[in-house]
């Protein structure tokens, strides 16, 4: 084998090796990105029509939220938002669910503010699309999260003003 | 009878055939290249070049879309009727490196990222008073002439000092209330580039 053909071997195994650990063993900020993606996708999740699947669905969304948590949403063009308790938030989301008209949320380009081993900070775009309407609402979203028995739960989301 | 012909003539009719096949080249200094057409179109003569040469257009391509053309689909009517709902645009990144912005030119303003962003029209610049008086802006007490805003609601703004770093942004399309039109201050920071399109010129 060649000398420079043994130096990319080396380097291709050096990046696989880098990218498994990564994987297995993954920060704190990868599991909060994480987490949060993970709520994006359980929120998308299609209404199979049923009550109890999506008061099910409505569980585990509120699952990712920790035992006291607010919730403060203020943003031009859209309904103000202001829960603190977790039925209330299941109501919410099951209403939304019944209501809705196929609308996609986005969390986009999150950035970890501060991060500390119980204590972290994301900025996130959320994009809110309703199948059938050409408009599209889109806020500037802070997570405040902490970390109760390992895992990572929601504590605070507010907005953040673009403009000021 | 048999025809005989030299190996020598043989071997020139057999180039001349491969020629118009594509599957040779002759060279004028006498030199043939025996990779066929087919893999010179696909692959090119020397396979590391190429690969070498397609990695580079990608890497170009990459940095071009990524970081200083970025493309942008606009959504919403707030730039009507300078920039239509559903069309595209692009934002340069380029005259910001070296220059600050300039009034009236339509900017993009990032978000947490660059996935999603406004476009607006930058109406004040830093350290400017401007108010807004029956949808009329004045800077520094003077009128603002605004050609591009057609029919604008009667917004109403007091006076207000920009900071050092502050531009006032707003939409073209001003027929809304002021509370439904997501616009107002911004920092420098969040002024990402300039839309290559900045709409129609004045009639």
């Amino acid at each position: 084998m060649k000398k420079w053909h043994k130096h990319l071997v080396l380097l291709v195994a050096l990046v696989v090796g880098a990218m498994a650990l990564r994987a297995l063993i993954p920060s704190d900020e990868r599991r909060v990105h994480a987490l949060l993606a993970q709520m994006v996708r359980e929120i998308n999740e299609q209404s199979r029509g049923g009550t109890f699947s999506d008061l099910a669905v409505a569980n585990r969304v509120a699952d990712y939220f920790g035992p006291e948590f607010e919730i403060r949403i203020n943003a031009t063009g859209a309904p103000e938002l202001d829960i603190s308790d977790r039925s209330e938030l299941i109501q919410m989301l099951l209403s939304a669910r019944k209501s809705r008209r196929g609308v996609k949320v986005s969390l986009l380009d999150p950035q970890t503010v501060g991060i500390s081993k119980t204590n972290a900070v994301v900025e996130a775009t959320g994009k809110a699309e309703v199948s059938g309407e050409t408009d599209v609402f889109v806020s500037e979203l802070r997570f405040t999260l902490v970390k109760i028995d390992r895992r990572w739960r929601i504590r605070k989301v507010e907005t953040i003003r673009t403009f000021e | 009878m048999k025809q005989f012909v030299a190996p020598a003539k043989i071997f020139q009719d057999r180039i001349t055939e491969l020629c118009y096949l594509g599957a040779v080249s002759v060279f004028e200094s006498g030199h043939v290249d025996l990779v066929p057409l087919w893999r010179r179109v696909l692959i090119g003569r020397n396979p590391r070049i190429t690969l070498l040469r397609a990695a580079l257009i990608g890497l170009v391509c990459w940095v071009t879309f990524r970081h200083v053309l970025l493309p942008v689909r606009i959504s919403g009517i707030s730039m009507e009727p300078t920039l239509r709902n559903g069309s595209v645009n692009l934002i340069n990144r380029l005259p910001y490196w070296w220059r600050e912005p300039r009034r009236g030119e339509i900017v993009a303003i990032r978000t947490t990222g660059t996935s999603v962003m406004y476009l607006k029209r930058i109406v004040a610049m830093p350290n400017e008073t401007v108010e807004i008086r029956a949808g009329r802006v004045f800077i520094n007490g003077e009128p603002l002439a605004e050609s591009y805003v057609k029919n604008p609601d009667p917004w109403e703004m007091p006076p207000r000092r920009l900071g050092r770093n502050e531009y006032l942004v707003f939409g073209d399309n001003r027929s809304m209330p002021m509370e439904l039109h997501v616009a107002g201050v911004v920092r420098r920071d969040r002024i990402v580039g300039k839309a290559i399109w900045q709409g129609r010129p004045d009639p």
